[in-house]
């Protein structure tokens, strides 16, 4: 299957001295589940930065739909393509949900029409079906600094969803969650996945869901991949001594 | 001798020595503090006839306090937009902070006495003056609540591809929302006591009725508006502390 991004042999530094990815390669599929696992200061975070374009990387690329990231033009096609969702959510507290859901959609919607609030019918549209989906309509006028955390996240993955994305990455994603609620917000990935075709890369240290819900698993370890299996095959035993 | 006593000696020379410099041991100038007797004496009873002329200044002040804080406010939010470090790239960013420097580096009373130049006497220069000061002192706050905006808000809000001002918009104008409000509200309150300052060289309101007074020798009608004017100053302050601590904390 092609891959709709790349990374091949990223290297990457902060200081100039120490590397927080060394020789990294990973190819994403359409319709995959990647579950990055690794110890804080693995490079979880960093490797999603990179694959996202917010950060370069210092030797290395990356390749969008099989052509390099370096041109202009495919950098800003997968950027608006490629959903992302840090550590915290980064969603706007202040505004509502619907709002936030429609934050996706901006890269579509001419500036001066947005700032004044005027969202195409058929993009008002997306977002009410989405938060539907999403379970969210009943909360579609509220603050999202009244929601509960899990509330929260699946407003990230609605504005991630508003983006028409072929690629969700998701920072630390299920580890702020309780089991319940992190295993709905697997299925709804999963849902995707399987439905949407949408590739999904989650970074977590929680080892227990690995298997049920990831096609890959991936060990980064030191900025370096430990392990790389496939998610059925992988026991417990094998992430703890990878990440060890 | 210790580095440390010998900079307490120096401090403690350089008091005196400005003492001396303003007078402070002039026996002449140091007897005149007997004048303070009659001039509290002349203080009693309040003068309640010029109540009306007083609660009229006093609305003239808040008006002023109240469009100046407005403009000024609304001046230092475009201002602030091209000196926040997220939103303007960094020579635009360099020249806007340095007009807002040097709005800043003159005080209210002296654009008062530009603007009465200007303008003339009465309140409109001293919105002008109000205006000007509120723009300095907010714009600084503006940009620096701006570029604290969360940066993982802002990464994700740019990371769906939005321009510039998408990102004002929808990330940094709601997280600052906040803040931006209730520095609003407490340069109103400071405004109101900096109206009655600007009055005081003909920039209108109360400090221009306290200057008549002083000059006619009326201090039990100071003494009123002095009074008057604390009675404001304090419902505004507390009216103005519980909003803030009611909504934007």
């Amino acid at each position: 299957m092609t891959s709709i991004l790349e990374a091949k042999n990223i290297w990457f530094t902060y200081d100039s001295r120490n590397y927080t990815l060394k020789d990294i390669s990973l190819s994403i599929e359409p319709g995959k589940i990647y579950m990055v696992f690794g110890r804080s200061g693995a490079g979880k975070t960093t490797l999603l930065k990179i694959l996202k374009g917010i950060l370069k990387p210092s030797w290395g690329e990356i390749l969008f739909m099989g052509r390099p990231t370096t041109s202009p033009d495919t950098a800003k096609g997968a950027y608006s393509v490629i959903g992302y969702i840090p550590q915290g959510f980064g969603i706007v507290s202040n505004i509502s949900v619907f709002d936030n859901v429609l934050v996706g959609a901006l890269s579509r919607v001419p500036t001066l029409h947005s700032i004044l609030g005027q969202f195409p019918k058929e993009e008002v549209e997306r977002a009410e079906e989405i938060l539907e989906m999403m379970g969210l309509a009943q909360f579609k006028y509220q603050k999202v600094s009244q929601l509960s955390g899990g509330q929260k996240q699946r407003v990230a993955i609605a504005r991630a969803l508003m983006q028409n994305p072929q690629i969700i990455l998701a920072d630390e994603f299920v580890s702020q969650l309780d089991p319940l609620t992190a295993l709905e917000v697997l299925n709804v990935f999963r849902r995707l996945a399987d439905e949407r075709g949408i590739a999904t890369v989650i970074t977590s240290h929680d080892i227990h869901l690995a298997s049920r819900y990831a096609d890959k698993v991936l060990v980064l370890k030191a900025g370096e991949f430990k392990l790389c299996k496939d998610g059925r095959s992988v026991s417990e035993s094998d992430l703890i001594a990878a990440m060890r | 001798m210790k580095v440390r006593a010998k900079w307490r000696i120096v401090i403690l020379v350089l008091f005196f020595f400005s003492l001396w410099q303003t007078g402070f041991f002039d026996p002449n100038r140091v007897a005149k503090i007997q004048n303070i007797g009659p001039f509290l004496a002349g203080m009693l009873p309040p003068d309640t006839t010029i109540l009306p002329q007083i609660l009229s200044a006093v609305y003239e002040t808040i008006v002023m306090a109240f469009a100046g804080t407005l403009m000024g406010g609304a001046l230092a939010l475009i201002l602030a937009v091209f000196s926040a470090r997220l939103l303007a790239p960094p020579p635009i960013m360099a020249l806007f902070r340095t007009i807002l420097a040097l709005i800043r580096t003159i005080p209210a009373i002296l654009w008062a006495l530009i603007f009465v130049v200007i303008a003339g006497f009465g309140p409109f220069a001293g919105v002008l003056a109000i205006t000007f000061y509120t723009t300095g002192y907010l714009g600084k706050l503006f940009y620096e609540a701006f570029d604290s905006v969360s940066s993982e808000v802002l990464e994700a809000v740019r990371g769906v591809g939005a321009s510039r001002l998408q990102q004002l918009r929808f990330a940094i104008l709601p997280e600052s929302a906040n803040y931006i409000l209730s520095q609003l509200l407490f340069i109103f309150e400071y405004n109101v006591r900096a109206s009655t300052i600007v009055g005081l060289v003909g920039a209108g309101g109360v400090g221009y009725l306290i200057l008549a007074l002083v000059q006619s020798l009326r201090y039990s009608g100071l003494l009123t508006t002095i009074l008057v004017l604390l009675a404001f100053v304090l419902a505004i302050d507390f009216i103005s502390s519980r909003v803030r601590a009611r909504y934007f904390t």
